[in-house]
This record gives structure tokens, sequence and C-alpha cells, in this order.
């Protein structure tokens, strides 16, 4: 009897991924340096960011960049680089931990739907309807409304919630339609014959199951949360001062100077925008990497 | 007979009579009288004069509100029994108040009232409503909210003896009734309208002041037009036009309104000027608000008067205030509780040896962080509340952070919006708060009025007690005699600054920016002052 000659498939490196998603590397390699500065940040700061040194400010004729200011100063001659660097914290704590939370109970909420089917689902899936009816940014207004304030070790709680609930719905929603798929398979109902509780079944058997939609969804909501934190900020409702964070360094005190001390928004606008692409191209990439329909 | 009258006056020095004759009068009678108010004078007449407000009026009722958004819509519909001389600020001079006189005893105060005075509905202004507007403001009936009644508890009665005579009595002298006569937002009703419903006026309308309400699109903008029948006769427009917007300098240089009038910020002024450049014109004047910070007598650490002045002493304010009065709108030089520079303030001579107010700043922290570690507070974490508002909350909590910093302090500000902040200031849930003083006035007894024992004031925050500090407001407060109450004032200061339980950061300084068509305005200490626009014309 001859022995069957299957074709292992090919393992997929890192290398394999610059390759094929050269973009959503420089992506990746971007997110690198944002996560290094956000770690190191008092090593890597030039200044602390909430050093106030009036001589700077452009009020008193200071502040323009400088080799003491690279980038500039903002109104309180605090160092505009330094606040970017520290911001990159807050904006990646922020934006990690609401996109993990906002993606992990849409995923959770998406396969118990997706697992019960019937009157459970009809009430969760009108639910998120009526949820993705509001736009995200009212959506992240109101809950900031409704939740009182709670700051743990220099985060704050309330803001990751607005960003989260919003993200849930949505995820909640891709999740399902590939957990529906799922829950048809032999092994489910394998799973479901021997007995085990629905809870096992859910978190052992479908959602390992929707990783590769659920990391992708993550990279991208990421850049999203990093956007929305940047306008709750902006809008004076989220981190709020002296708290380096980009969104707040393009309103409150740096507003003033738009048109005379113009570097103090280019700054941290474009640091907005950076992070938000790096997650944006990087996401891309990983959907199309994971995804098999599209393996080269 | 004319011999011996001749005989008479050659006997006595003629000058020395009239004089003694003057002095006699002024000892038999504390009287003051008032000119008669300026003469109409309208250089140009015509126009709508546009402006902006920054907040939406909460009523219009002005006896029930300190809002300064219902003095710069409202007030122009009335007038007050008296006003002041903006030019020669805080000098009084009537309103509808024709000439004015206090007895010796300081009891009585008897007002002669302008005749033919016409409220906007046609009927005339008679001294019965003199007195249903103050009986409405000291008793206010049932529903009815009278803010500053507390500053009119002396008067006892009040009668009219004629249409034009109305008479105040007080159950004791009090230094600052006659100033609160003038109060702004003391305006005249009809006893009419207040007869006909109590309440009528928080949404109505009917004054006697220069400009006639037309309408009020709420959030949006406001209508007045030129009342023909105003007995000063100084308004000049054909009318106003105001509306609510959220930035000054974009609608000042779009065209949309010619001014704001409660102040700009530094580099507001800057943008203003290098896009409108002589189409602009600046008016400044010091606010007689205070910035405080309010240091909570329930933290046990502030219990300690030496960590109390500590925290104080590690301001630098000589040299912090004029670089922090660069980028907001704070006054660039330090104050006690009164206005520098005014009759009863403390000189900086004496202002300047109080702890926390020295000149050398270096020595003052070292001394500071001296007195922390003897009272075992060194590296003292505390909160700071905060008001989420840029200017100037954020700017004064930013310096005001890096200047505790300085000293080894560990303050943790807390921003919330405006209704959670004032929720914990209320229920004293900070460490230290900023807040503030507002005045109309550099009088003793509205200016001091906060640092008085808690259970006597709802505004001093603090929740501290100190009886001594009372027994010299109430002794000031009763105290006719402007010197004798001075040194009064001055022995409450240095109490106060070195009980050091609110500390006095800045007053503030107010910047109008004006579309330079706008003429004849003379801007006041306070925003809520001068709102009328009598005098206002455009060129």
């Amino acid at each position: 009897m001859s022995k069957m000659n299957i074709a292992k498939p090919k393992r997929r490196t890192v290398w394999d991924f610059i390759k094929q998603q050269p973009l959503g590397f420089i992506g990746l390699i971007l997110i690198l340096i944002m996560s290094i500065a956000a770690i190191f940040s008092p090593e890597v700061a030039p200044y602390h960011p909430e050093d106030v040194d009036f001589e700077a400010s452009p009020a008193l004729g200071g502040g323009q960049p400088s080799w003491d200011h690279l980038l500039g100063a903002d109104a309180f001659g605090r160092d505009i680089l330094s606040r970017l660097i520290y911001g990159a914290r807050t904006a990646l704590s922020i934006g990690f931990l609401s996109a993990f939370i906002g993606c992990t109970v849409g995923a959770i909420i998406g396969t118990t739907s997706a697992y019960f089917g019937g009157k459970i689902d009809l009430i969760i899936q009108r639910l998120i309807d009526l949820m993705l009816s509001f736009p995200i940014v009212v959506l992240a207004i109101v809950v900031i409304a409704v939740f009182p304030k709670t700051v743990v070790a220099g985060i704050d709680i309330n803001v990751i919630i607005a960003i989260a609930i919003p993200f849930t719905p949505k995820v909640a929603r891709v999740i399902r339609s590939q957990a529906l798929t799922i829950v048809t398979l032999p092994y489910v109902d394998a799973a479901k014959s021997a007995g085990f509780s629905a809870t096992r079944t859910i978190f052992r058997h479908i959602l390992p199951n929707v990783t590769a939609p659920y990391l992708i969804m993550l990279t991208a909501f990421i850049g999203q949360a990093i956007l929305l934190e940047a306008s709750l900020s902006y809008l004076g409702l989220g981190v709020v001062e002296p708290t380096p964070s980009w969104g707040l360094m393009l309103s409150g005190v740096n507003s003033d100077y738009y048109r005379t001390a113009a570097w103090m928004i280019i700054y941290p606008g474009l640091a907005v925008s950076i992070a938000v692409f790096s997650f944006n191209l990087f996401g891309d990439s990983l959907r199309d990497w994971l995804d098999p329909k599209l393996k080269l | 007979m004319l011999n011996k009258l001749t005989k008479f006056l050659g006997g006595i020095n003629m000058l020395g009579f009239i004089k003694n004759l003057v002095g006699g009068l002024a000892l038999i009678s504390f009287t003051v009288v008032g000119g008669i108010a300026n003469s109409a004078s309208c250089p140009k007449s015509g126009g709508i004069l546009k402006y902006g407000v920054k907040a939406e009026p909460p009523t219009y009722d002005m006896h029930g509100t300190n809002s300064y958004a219902v003095m710069h819509f409202v007030a122009q519909h009335y007038s007050t029994l008296l006003t002041f001389d903006w030019n020669k600020f805080p000098k009084l001079e009537g309103d509808v108040a024709d000439s004015w006189n206090v007895s010796s005893d300081g009891l009585t105060y008897t007002f002669k009232i302008k005749k033919g005075i016409k409220f906007h509905d046609g009927t005339p202004l008679t001294s019965k409503d003199v007195k249903a507007t103050y009986d409405r403001l000291r008793n206010p009936p049932e529903g009815v909210i009278s803010v500053r009644k507390a500053l009119f508890s002396s008067i006892s009665g009040i009668t009219t003896p004629d249409d034009n005579t109305v008479v105040f009595k007080l159950s004791s002298p009090d230094a600052f009734m006659l100033d609160g006569f003038a109060s702004p937002f003391n305006a005249i009703y009809s006893a009419k309208d207040i007869a006909k419903d109590p309440k009528w006026h928080l949404k109505n309308i009917n004054g006697t002041g220069p400009y006639k309400f037309v309408a009020h699109k709420k959030g949006e903008s406001w209508k007045a037009e030129k009342f023909a029948d105003f007995h000063h006769g100084d308004n000049c427009l054909d009318g106003t036009e105001s509306f609510r917007i959220k930035k000054v300098a974009e609608p000042l240089i779009g065209g949309q309104i010619m001014a704001e009038w409660r102040g700009t910020a530094p580099p507001e002024r800057v943008l203003l000027k290098k896009e409108m450049g002589d189409n602009v014109s600046f008016q400044a004047k010091t606010l007689m608000t205070l910035w405080v910070v309010s240091l909570n007598s329930k933290t046990k650490a502030f219990q300690n008067k030496k960590v109390r002045q500590a925290i104080n002493m590690c301001i630098d304010r000589h040299t912090g205030l004029k670089k922090l009065a660069k980028i907001t709108f704070t006054a660039p030089r330090p104050s006690g509780y009164l206005l520098y520079d005014t009759f009863y303030a403390l000189p900086d001579e004496e202002l300047y040896k109080i702890p926390g107010f020295q000149k050398d700043i270096a020595a003052s922290r070292k001394k500071a962080m001296q007195m922390l570690k003897e009272a075992g507070a060194e590296g003292l974490e505390f909160t700071y509340s905060n008001r989420a508002v840029s200017h100037p909350y954020d700017h004064i909590a930013i310096w005001l952070m890096s200047e505790w910093k300085k000293c080894g302090l560990k303050p943790k500000m807390i921003t919330n919006p405006t209704s959670k902040f004032v929720k914990i200031r209320r229920e004293g849930g900070f460490d230290a708060t900023i807040d503030w003083a507002p005045s109309f006035l550099p009088d003793p007894t509205l200016m001091h009025f906060k640092y008085i024992s808690a259970d006597r004031t709802a505004s001093n925050y603090s929740k501290n007690t100190d009886r001594g500090l009372d027994k010299i407001f109430d002794a000031q407060k009763g105290e006719v005699d402007k010197n004798k109450r001075k040194a009064l004032v001055h022995e409450f200061e240095k109490t106060a600054l070195e009980n050091a339980w609110v500390l006095p950061i800045t007053y503030t300084d107010r910047v109008i920016a004006l579309n330079s068509k706008v003429k004849g305005y003379v801007i006041a200490n306070s925003h809520i002052l001068n709102n009328t626009w009598r005098g206002v014309y455009l060129d």
C-alpha cells in the first residue's frame, strides 16, 4: 500500500507578512515605535510633560520649535514633544483597553446570540440594532454623562467604558455572523450531545474559532478608539488637564493659538492621524493575511 | 433797624460764620445730595448695537440671580434707585432718585424720586413702585427668590409720604446700605406688576430703562428697541440685538457682533488685533472677581495652620502672576481679599509682610518646606478640585500645580464639569478647590462676607469657624466712620490671610473688545456693571 503524500500547509512567517503586506508592516513598525515611546516615556521624553516654563510660552514670545523644544512649547511653555510622548501612553492605554473590552464583550454577545438563536437571538439583535442607530460619538457622550467619573491608576475608566460600549454592537454583529456557521458544525453538535454546558461550548468551542475576525476588529478598533478618545478630550469630555493627551492638546488651552502658534496643534493632530493610520494599515493587512480566500 | 443789623454783622467774622454754618449743617445731618443725572449726551443717534453673550439667562428676574448673562440681556430694560458715575466709580449718582439724604444716626435714608418717569407700558413710576420693589427684595413672597435678601436685612420699614418720596428706616447703621441701593441687580419693578403676580418678572419685562424688550429667541438672540420716554434721554441707539456666542474673536472678526462685555483672553486679543487692526478697540479694568483657593477644614493636614501657611508660601505671586496674566485674564499682581489700590484694601507694604505674599520666593519656599517638615507634612498629597473651563480655571490650576510641586507637595488635580464641580465644592468633597469671590463694589461687607464662619455664610467652602473674625466683620459692618472702618477691615484682612483657610490668588483683568464703531461706553470694574448701554452710540 503506497503512502499518501499529503503536502503539509506551509507555515507562514513574519517575513512572509513583510513580503506580502509591506504597508501593514510599516503600520506595525509605527505601532511599535509608539508603544516603546509610551512604555519608556520618562527615559525618552526630554522634559516632564507637566513642567511649566512661562519663558518658553508663545504668549511671552517663546515656544517656537528650537533645539530646546524640538516641536515647540505650548501656552505654559510645556514641551510639546514630551507631551506627545507621554500622550502616547494615554492614547494607547485607553485605545487598547477600550477596544479590548468592547471587542471581547461584543464577541461573547455575538457567539451567545448565535448559539442560542430563537427569541434570545431576536432580542439581542434588536438591541444591537438600537445601539447601532446612534452615532458612535453621541453614544460615547451619553455613556460619559450617565456613568460617574472613576480614575484607576491614572486611567479614566469612564472614558474607556464610553469608548468600549459603542464598539460592542458592531463586533457582536460581525462575530454572530461568523458564529452562525460554526454552531452548525459537527463538533459543536458533539459538544452539545456530550452534555457540555452552554458556557463551556461557547468559550471552548465557538469563541476560539472566531479569533481571526476578533483580532482584525481589535486592531481596527484600537485606531478608532484613539480617535474617539481624542474627539472626547477635544470636546472636554475625555482626559482633562494636566494629563498629556493628544486630543486635549488640540483643544482647551492650545486652541487659542491656532493662528499665532500653529505648531501647538499641528503635531498633536499629526500624532492622532499617524496612530489611526498605523492601526488601520496593520488591521487591514492582518485581515488580508488571515483571510484564506486572499492567501497567495 | 438797619443800623442794628449792620452792627451785628460787623461784629462777626463773616468767613468764619459761613464755615461754621456749613460745618454745623454737616454735623446736624450727614447729608448726601445727589446731583441731577447727567443730561442727555448722544453725539450720534441711531443704529442697532449687536453684541455677544456667552451664556443664556436662566431667568428674567434681576432680583433672583447673580448671573452676568441676565445683566447683559436684561439690565438695559430697567432702572435702579441709584447708580454709579462710571467716570468716577464708585461715586454714586441718582437713577430714578433725584436726590437723597442719610440721617446723622445712619438709620433713615430718604430719597426724592424724579417726576415724569414712565414704565415701558406707559404707567408712571412713583415711590410706591420703589417700596414694592424693595419689599420684594428684602421679604420675597413665597416662590420668589431674592438672592441679595441678606444685604437688606437691616431695613426695618419703608414708607412713602408722597408719590415722590420714599423713606427707608434701618434697625442698625449699615455702612454698605447706600451702595446697595446702586446694585445693578435691584431693578425697579412696577408695583402693579408685582401685585398682579409676584412671579410675573420671572418671564416678563416692564421697566423704565433705556431700551424696551422686543423678543427673546432662547439660545439664539435677544432684541430691544429704543424707549422714547427714557428719563435720562441718553439712549442713543435705535435698539440692540444680542446673540448667544461661544467664542468672542470669530464673530467679532466676522462682523456678526460689535462687542462682548465679559472680557477676552490675551491670545484672543492678539488674534483680534492681527485680524481687525484699527477696527477693534480695547478697554481694560481690573474686575472685582477674586480667584481664591479654599482649603477644606475637614482635611486633617489642613487643620494645622502651619501646613496651610506653607501651601500659601509656595506660590510665587510676584513673578508668576505677571506671567500668568499674559496667557489668561488674571491680574498681574498679588492681592489680599480686597481689590488692591481701593480705599479699604491693605497697602502693599503691609500685605507683603504676610506669609505667602513675601517677595523673596526662594526664602519663602525654604521656610515653607521647613514648616511642612515640622508639621510632618513633607510631600503632602492632596486633591485640587478644578472646574472644566479653560480660562482661567485650567490656567490657574496648571500654574498652581507647578508651584506646589516646587515645594515637594503632591497635589492631584481633579477636573469636573461645572455641575459636578459645584456639587463637590458644596458637599466638601475636596482637599483644596478653586473658588471665586465676585463683587460689584470694593466694599468690605460684600467682599469679606465669604470668609466669616461657615454657619453664617453659605459661600464659605472651607467650612471653618472663626468667631474672632466674625466679631471684626460685624464691627466694620456697623461702623459708619470710614477711617475707623478701614482699621477694622485691615485687622480682618491680616487675621484671615494669616489663618490661610482661603488663599487669595489674584483678581481678574477685564479687557473687552469693541468694534471701533462702538463709542461712548465706559468699562467698569465688573462685568455686571454698566450694562444698560446708556450713552453708547455708533460712529
